[in-house]
């Protein structure tokens, strides 16, 4: 089965992809910190970051309609949590309406606040979005491990990318099974009862597998211990691209003190 | 045929925690550079065969590789001795890139990074799959995920690779690819396998299992060819040989 992988693009070849992982890891991990920590009103550091962040997906051949895409995936999620802020944060009463008895009033302050999030959630989606669609995974991987991330962290990961795609198959492929035997029928008990079990079976396939890819790998001499591999290297480029980001968050930071 | 055989097994027992008897009373040798078709209908014991050859499961009785005996404390050579390559390829592949995999077995034996690179190449090359090291294993083909299965295990250079169900699921073509990179190993090889085309064009010998216990031993045409034997023990006779007859 196909999927639309979390990583598409991450195997084409451009500039940015060539770069070292543990470069786009920094870089980016650092670019995070910087649009978390700027002030909400700060709207030309705003705009300097994304301008950066589109930069970026031009030159790494990166469609920039799948990046806005991952963005808006996660987008209905932030606003779930974030809603309710302009309701309940005190300050200057922006409008206020009334239904029934209830009265509602929204803030100035809490308009901002909203705003923060939406824009540096959004801005910090794209920088993950750069990251993992310029990297390949055992890449990333690899760079994780050379800055210290502990290996059996790593190795739950790697499974991890390697199995989800596999255990989704499975449950489609159950529910095909059971759109063909009659598909969804019968009273709401039964279908519970019903998909309870394919989640139960789901859960005893994914453990049998888990047995079976141990003793391939006991079979290859796995004791337990995991060896490291290394085989990455630090060179100019990698250096400019970490210079280049710096210059432009920091451009950007201090942007939002003159604008 | 070298006459020093490399796996000797004598009167080996085991049965599964749930009481099912899979062996019973198995003693054989296969020589240096023989390739043995293991036969037999589901549920034979020819998988769990193939794991007490590299200690995975370990039965009453012993199985000896290269005149090493199957025991703990010589286990990580047993399995650099023998290559076991799994009926499920998703089973097999289990690392982000399929250079990761091949890399797996030789990073587990230690050998330095730059040897470990040499013969990733080297495997890969043997299959046939060059250039696909960057590739991640869900983006292949079941008969190009059976033959990078097949590098994971080449990459450790066994003297005796045993081959569960190699060309399950596949279709002719992959079939016919991967028989010629069976072709091409000069590695001692055991096949279980249902695919009784397949042990006629590579196999020299042919053990037929059946309920845990050998029941057949012998060249492989005449065994093929014995039909009450073969329909006894839910086998058919090949097509092929079949039609050489009329």
């Amino acid at each position: 089965m196909k999927h639309s992988f979390v990583d598409r693009y991450s195997e084409c070849d451009s500039p940015v992809h060539r770069l070292d992982p543990r470069a786009k890891l920094l870089t980016m991990v650092g670019a995070v910190i910087v649009i978390v920590l700027t002030p909400p009103r700060a709207y030309g550091s705003f705009f300097i970051y994304a301008c950066t962040l589109i930069a970026l997906f031009l030159l790494a051949r990166v469609p920039l309609s799948f990046a806005l895409k991952r963005v808006l995936l996660a987008l209905p999620f932030i606003i779930l949590v974030a809603a309710s802020i302009p309701f309940i944060k005190e300050g200057e009463v922006a409008g206020s309406f009334r239904r029934g008895g209830w009265e509602v009033h929204v803030t100035y302050e809490g308009l901002i606040l909203l705003w923060g999030i939406l824009i540096k959630s959004s801005l910090s989606i794209l920088c993950m979005a750069a990251l993992s669609s310029t990297t390949r995974f055992d890449r990333m991987l690899k760079g994780l491990e050379s800055l210290h991330c502990p290996r059996l962290f790593l190795m739950v990961l790697a499974f991890m990318y390697r199995y989800l795609f596999l255990l989704s198959d499975d449950l489609y492929r159950m529910l095909r099974a059971r759109s063909s035997r009659g598909g969804i029928g019968g009273s709401l008990i039964f279908q519970i009862r019903t998909l309870a079990g394919m989640l139960g079976l789901l859960f005893i396939r994914a453990y049998e597998r888990a047995e079976r890819v141990y003793l391939a790998m006991c079979s290859r001499g796995f004791d337990g211990s995991i060896p490291a591999r290394g085989g990455l290297a630090f060179r100019r480029a990698d250096i400019l691209f970490i210079c280049c980001m710096t210059a432009c968050f920091g451009i950007g930071r201090a942007a939002g003190s003159v604008w | 045929m070298n006459n020093s055989p490399v796996v000797q097994a004598e009167s080996l027992n085991f049965s599964y925690p749930d009481g099912v008897r899979a062996l019973e009373n198995i003693s054989f040798q296969v020589g240096k550079g023989e390739t043995v078709g293991v036969i037999g209908p589901n549920g034979a014991g020819k998988s769990t065969l193939l794991l007490h050859l590299n200690g995975i499961l370990r039965g009453e009785g012993t199985v000896r590789i290269m005149g090493m005996e199957v025991a703990r404390g010589n286990m990580r050579r047993i399995r650099q001795a023998v290559g076991l390559v799994f009926q499920d390829p998703e089973d097999q592949l289990f690392t982000p890139s399929v250079y990761d995999d091949v890399a797996f077995g030789p990073l587990n034996m230690r050998i330095p990074l730059s040897e470990v690179d040499l013969r990733v190449k080297r495997a890969l090359a043997m299959v046939g799959m060059e250039g696909y090291e960057a590739r991640s294993a869900h983006h292949l083909s079941v008969g190009e995920k059976k033959k990078v299965s097949l590098a994971t295990v080449l990459a450790l250079e066994p003297e005796i690779i045993a081959l569960d169900e190699p060309t399950s699921n596949l279709d002719p073509g992959s079939r016919e690819e991967f028989i010629g990179c069976l072709k091409k190993l000069s590695a001692t090889k055991i096949i279980a396998t249902h695919d009784l085309e397949l042990v006629l064009a590579v196999c020299g010998r042919v053990m037929l299992l059946s309920g845990g216990r050998i029941v057949a031993d012998g060249g492989v045409r005449e065994l093929l060819a014995n039909r009450a034997l073969m329909e006894a023990h839910r086998l058919r006779v090949p097509l092929s040989l079949e039609r050489k007859r009329h």
